[in-house]
């Protein structure tokens, strides 16, 4: 066992998880109830821009991940740690998760917003691209079986298919788009600032969230690498 | 529109619940695995060369 793995080990021996994970509920009631309560209604669109709230978190938590991955793979494809294969395939499954949710909450906003569910917009399409990218990732990860091979091949994937962040975060400014540009848009335009606390609360408490789905990811990865480990100890004795 | 979100609310509120029972099912995993681990070692060192 690693130092890391018994950091892990005492992180659930003090109960220190349960703790966590009660936090993380916390937080995101409270952003939910901020959200539906005690935000303002959008003028145009009224209560479902709402989603918007949960929408770009996720958008954001999405990226973290992905630059996670990217990182990860470097520190991989470099020192050949374990740790860090581990956090890289951690990383992008939850950021699989967060991506998803992007992808299911932008229709929902999407068809009352523009009347149709879907459009081959730059942003939509290449965030598509993305999760497709990840999804690819974690497939080659299973169908290599986690040899050696197969988690070269998986980091080299994890590093190029970062390369779709910069692109989808400026899409919007590289060709015409019908997305919107919140968070980036001229003067006198933008969130109403009580918006834009109930945004940083919610960006706060999923971001959190994040760090518990990864950690109790991570520790999975983990006890999967230990037990592997200690078996091919065995069976080379 | 109230309903929705409270029913929103209810089915975060699941999600976490379950969250929690997998936190604790992690839990239990790692703290079987130290008596794993240390079971595993012991062997390896009684069927090494030395420790025959």
């Amino acid at each position: 066992m690693t130092p890391l793995d018994r950091l892990i080990e005492s992180y659930y021996k003090t109960k220190l998880n349960i703790m966590m994970v009660s936090l993380a509920f916390l937080g995101v009631m409270g952003a939910l109830i901020r959200i539906f309560w005690f935000t303002p209604l959008d003028a145009y669109q009224g209560m479902v821009q709402k989603i918007f709230y949960i929408h770009l978190p996720c958008a954001i938590v999405t990226f973290v991940a992905f630059f996670g991955v990217f990182l990860a793979s470097i520190i991989f494809l470099k020192t050949r740690s374990g740790i860090a294969d581990d956090l890289a395939s951690s990383l992008a499954e939850v950021g699989v998760f967060f991506c998803s949710l992007v992808l299911i909450t932008g229709p929902i906003w999407a068809k009352p917003a523009w009347g149709a569910y879907w459009t081959w917009d730059n942003r939509l399409t290449t965030t598509l691209i993305l999760w497709v990218l990840y999804v690819g990732y974690l497939l080659l990860r299973q169908l290599s079986l986690e040899s050696e091979r197969g988690k070269i091949a998986a980091a080299i994937l994890g590093i190029i298919a970062f390369l779709d962040v910069p692109i989808i975060k400026m899409s919007v400014t590289w060709w015409r788009s019908i997305h919107p540009t919140v968070l980036s848009g001229t003067p006198g335009t933008g969130l109403d600032p009580s918006m834009g606390r109930t945004l940083g609360i919610s960006l706060g408490a999923f971001l959190f969230f994040f760090t518990i789905l990864f950690i109790e990811r991570f520790a999975l990865a983990r006890a999967g690498t230990l037990i592997k480990r200690a078996r091919m100890s065995m069976e080379v004795l | 529109m109230e309903y929705l979100a409270i029913a929103y609310l209810i089915l975060w509120g699941t999600l976490f619940v379950y969250l929690g029972r997998l936190s604790a099912k992690n839990g239990e995993l790692f703290k079987n695995l130290r008596i794993l681990v240390e079971y595993w070692d012991e062997q390896a060192s009684k069927d090494s060369p030395q420790g025959r």
